[in-house]
């Protein structure tokens, strides 16, 4: 399979009579897009809003950050399942919006949270604040039982990202990468001497606010499977998780899988990247043991030598990490773990949930629990009232001169377990 | 010019050995023994105005005491830093080390630094707290560690940015704090991986805790026809300690005689464990020991037979490779002795 | 594990702080008003007893600290001690105790009603897709 990611850089984004893409501006017309919302009939009123990197603006709740991405030709459309059909995707032309992305906002439970600051100590925790966001506010019907809730607001976010692309068809791009992805016997015969990398994406499916979807299906009760990595870079994956702003896997971070990305970079070079398995994180303990039996099994039938394997969530999640990691390792497949870890305010516990000591190579991506003082902004998007009580932060924590102490697990994406941003933790 | 107190112990004090391990805390003017290369290192930005010397024994055996008076000792030279050892692998030592910056940092409030070998039980127990650089095992390391030790010295005085472990050479203390990289998370993955599958060398970013995996022994058949023995790490011996267990980090362990004692007395018996009040050990050593409540089961045929000997140390910040030296070799004596399980005490 | 490896109609105990589960129509709920933390090491002596765990302990996206709320299902019959419940409910509640020890007053007590009823519907939700997909009743 072959797929070519159309790049177009966004500089500002900004409300007008019609939706356009031109010379790096993102023209949105908030009634059309609203209309194209408002075709779900739970939607009650939709508004949005703006925040530009370097803005002193405050993004919270966040349900989930999207980018936008529309396909240009190829099969199927973006978002199977959601905004495309059921159709394979993953070949052709994808446009992609760069510096940007949508961050869905509202409360669907009382204690949803997640926040992205545009400028200061908060914005050095992720990559979204240096990206341009549009923000819609969905407002449901009344009345709403909270699944439905959950999935309009899910669907709108998507359907926003990707009108926000679409108003770049059939434009030059700034920028393009094509990837190629060979069938694995073709692999096989062409890269002989190159190590077999499998990755694992262990998806989240535990009930409200812990799903994830794949081509429009919750994962629960899925046996492992596997997927094109090119599915994956056109939104085969979508994110149904909307607790754990720190590290939940949002669905720009499905969209643009770091490990995918960068064993594509790779493929052919150092490594021959065989594909990707998907592994559901069920809640029952006998559906962790049999999902990674079936990932290992699957594994041994692809004839890897070795695996990333990445998580989303912290707790339960964690066993579903090692298990996969001691069943492969036993069967003298090599595992690498990526994970972040919550060790307490001074790192000095002990930061993960399970363990396992085949587990000899772990990367981090930081620990959630580090407390930080974000500084009042002048602006906040969303639900003021949500900053009274968020993870780490609560009415008492809002220091005189409005300054909040939160852990960085409040941070959206701050401690990704996929690797998405840059930052580890080292010990002292 | 900065101010710093050197704490030494007799030997490296240059008082005597062994035989003078006893000694109470004294005071000396200016640098002593190893404090002479010290100070040079320090050279114009600090000095060392006096060094305290104490005996390991006493300190071990007196700790509360020895600490205060060493606090007493230095708190009218007001330093900016006070520095102990090197200490290397001795265990008392070691310990004093630990214990007297750790008090020196929560009284004055002032940095404090010492330097061990990793595996010395004052590390073990005091790395949080206190700044220990690694040593060498011995005092051969002594050349090498004096500079290390001046150069970081003189980063705390000055209130520099400590680096990591890696970089600056001390016991990692074992707070896990978060870096911004170059890499994302994956590339790093991804690199470690392609490492892994070359076999090459590669460090993981969250170590696994220690994992000390001990099958147990498959259960006595039948107790009532078993020969069981007692073994403590609650310090009970003979009165008079005949093999001089230490009260801290003990270096021997001993077997002793309970032929035809049904109970143990604070007359025929003592605790020597440093780690707890004594009190009621002395009053009745069976309530560490258990001697008592082990021949009415005996008597009730609740068990085949006692062993005529116990075996008892002191666990006290016994360091792990003596415990498991000490384990192994009553192990051993047990199986000749035809003993299938053990009762064991700590305190 | 009592199941055998057969997906039938199998019989566990509910263990949960959660009231909404006592009106859910989820049988064998034996209730206990106590915190996430305490609840687990109400499980505990359970599992040295011989009950296995069929769920796991902690949430996947919501902290035992944060949530007022949890639901355990274990097995109703007892067997042999099992070796993986008993290592898990001691590293949850190791895990919760250190997260509890973040703050002076863990984020768990300072919820409003509301709040708690979101949180009592997710751990419900969550309980019953596992029970869906295990297809147990």
């Amino acid at each position: 399979m072959k797929l070519t990611l159309n790049k177009f850089y966004v500089k500002d984004i900004q409300f007008a009579q019609k939706s356009a893409f031109a010379d790096g501006i993102l023209y949105v017309d908030k009634k059309e897009l609203a209309e194209y919302l408002m075709e779900d009939p739970n939607i009650q009123s939709v508004d949005f809003d703006i925040a530009r990197p370097g803005e002193s603006v405050r993004i919270i709740p966040i349900k989930d950050v999207i980018q936008p991405r529309y396909k240009q030709s190829g099969t199927g459309q973006i978002f199977p399942g959601f905004v495309g059909d059921v159709e394979t995707v993953g070949n052709g032309q994808t446009n992609v919006l760069e510096d940007c992305c949508v961050a869905t906002s509202g409360k669907i439970v009382a204690f949803q949270e997640g926040i992205i600051d545009m400028c200061g100590l908060g914005a050095t925790y992720n990559s979204f604040s240096k990206m341009n966001i549009l923000v819609p506010l969905i407002y449901p019907v009344e009345g709403l039982d909270k699944h439905t809730h959950e999935a309009t607001v899910r669907v709108a976010g998507l359907k926003t990202a990707a009108y926000m692309a679409k108003q770049t068809l059939n434009q030059n791009p700034d920028a393009s990468e094509t990837y190629e992805h060979e069938s694995i016997l073709e692999m096989g015969a062409k890269y002989k001497d190159l190590p077999k990398v499998v990755y694992v994406d262990m998806v989240q499916c535990q009930g409200l606010m812990h799903d994830t979807y794949v081509y429009g299906l919750n994962v629960k009760g899925i046996l492992s499977t596997m997927i094109g990595p090119l599915e994956v870079l056109d939104g085969a994956i979508i994110s149904g998780n909307c607790a754990a702003p720190g590290h939940k896997n949002a669905t720009i971070h499905h969209e643009c899988n770091p490990v995918i990305m960068e064993l594509l970079k790779r493929h052919g070079k150092d490594l021959c990247f065989v594909g990707v398995l998907l592994n559901n994180e069920s809640a029952m303990l006998t559906e962790k043991k049999r999902a990674a039996y079936y990932t290992s099994n699957l594994s041994q039938l692809l004839g890897a030598d070795g695996m990333i394997i990445t998580e989303e969530g912290g707790g339960n999640p964690e066993t579903d990490l090692m298990l996969n990691c001691r069943f492969h390792e036993k069967k003298g497949i090599k595992t690498v773990l990526i994970t972040d870890e919550y060790c307490g305010r001074d790192g000095a516990s002990q930061g993960l949930a399970d363990v396992t000591p085949e587990a000899d190579a772990v990367v981090t991506n930081g620990n959630g629990n580090q407390f930080v003082v974000l500084p009042k902004m002048d602006r906040v998007i969303g639900d003021v009232e949500t900053v009274k009580i968020i993870t780490g932060g609560n009415a008492n924590s809002i220091g005189q001169d409005g300054s909040l102490s939160v852990e960085i697990a409040a941070i959206m994406g701050s401690c990704c377990e996929m690797g998405y941003e840059h930052m580890t933790t080292r010990l002292r | 010019m900065k101010k710093i107190v050197h704490y030494l112990n007799q030997f490296y004090g240059q008082l005597g050995g062994e035989e003078k391990a006893d000694l109470k805390p004294i005071l000396k003017e200016g640098p002593v023994g190893p404090g002479m290369a010290l100070a040079e290192v320090l050279g114009q930005e600090a000095a060392i105005a006096a060094t305290v010397i104490c005996g390991d024994n006493y300190f071990a055996d007196h700790q509360d005491e020895a600490l205060a008076e060493i606090l007493d000792m230095i708190a009218p030279y007001e330093p900016d830093m006070v520095i102990a050892g090197p200490g290397f692998n001795a265990g008392r030592y070691g310990l004093a080390c630990g214990a007297v910056c750790s008090a020196a940092k929560e009284k004055f409030h002032i940095p404090v630094l010492t330097a061990l070998y990793p595996e010395n039980p004052g590390a073990e127990m005091y790395h949080k707290p206190v700044y220990i650089l690694k040593t060498a095992i011995s005092a051969t390391g002594m050349r090498k560690i004096i500079p290390v030790m001046g150069k970081f010295a003189l980063k705390l005085l000055k209130g520099e940015e400590v680096g990591f472990p890696e970089e600056e050479g001390y016991i990692p203390q074992g707070y896990r704090v978060n870096v911004h990289t170059v890499q994302n998370g994956a590339e790093r993955g991804v690199d470690m991986l392609v490492k892994k599958l070359r076999g090459e060398h590669f460090v993981t970013e969250l170590p696994m805790p220690v994992f000390d995996r001990v099958p147990p022994a498959p259960p006595v058949k039948d107790l009532t026809k078993a020969k069981i023995a007692m073994v403590t790490s609650g310090g009970i011996v003979p009165k008079g300690n005949p093999d001089h267990i230490e009260s801290a980090n003990a270096s021997r362990y001993g077997i002793y005689d309970i032929t035809g004692l049904d109970d143990l007395t604070g007359d025929a018996f003592m605790t020597v464990h440093g780690g707890y009040d004594p009190v009621y050990a002395t009053e009745d050593p069976d309530r560490v020991l258990p001697l008592d409540a082990m021949r009415q089961i005996e008597k009730e045929g609740g068990i085949g037979e006692l062993y005529n000997y116990y075996y008892a140390t002191v666990g006290n910040t016994t360091a792990v490779s003596s415990a498991k030296k000490f384990a192994t070799e009553i192990a051993q004596d047990m199986l000749r002795k035809g003993i299938q399980a053990a009762i064991l005490t700590s305190n | 594990m009592n199941r055998k490896g057969v997906n039938s109609v199998a019989v566990f105990r509910c263990i949960t702080n959660n009231p909404m589960i006592l009106n859910s129509g989820i049988p064998q709920v034996e209730y206990h008003e106590t915190d996430v933390l305490s609840l687990f090491r109400l499980i505990q002596p359970e599992i040295d007893k011989g009950y296995a765990l069929l769920s796991h302990p902690l949430t996947g996206s919501i902290r035992p600290d944060i949530t007022p709320y949890k639901t355990v299902l274990l097995s109703a019959q007892k067997a042999k001690a099992d070796q993986q419940s008993l290592q898990l409910i001691d590293r949850a509640i190791r895990y919760a105790e250190d997260l509890y020890s973040l703050r002076e007053k863990p984020l768990y007590l300072m919820w409003d009603d509301q709040a708690k009823k979101d949180f009592q519907y997710v751990d419900l939700s969550i309980i019953r897709q596992a029970m869906e997909v295990e297809q147990i009743r």
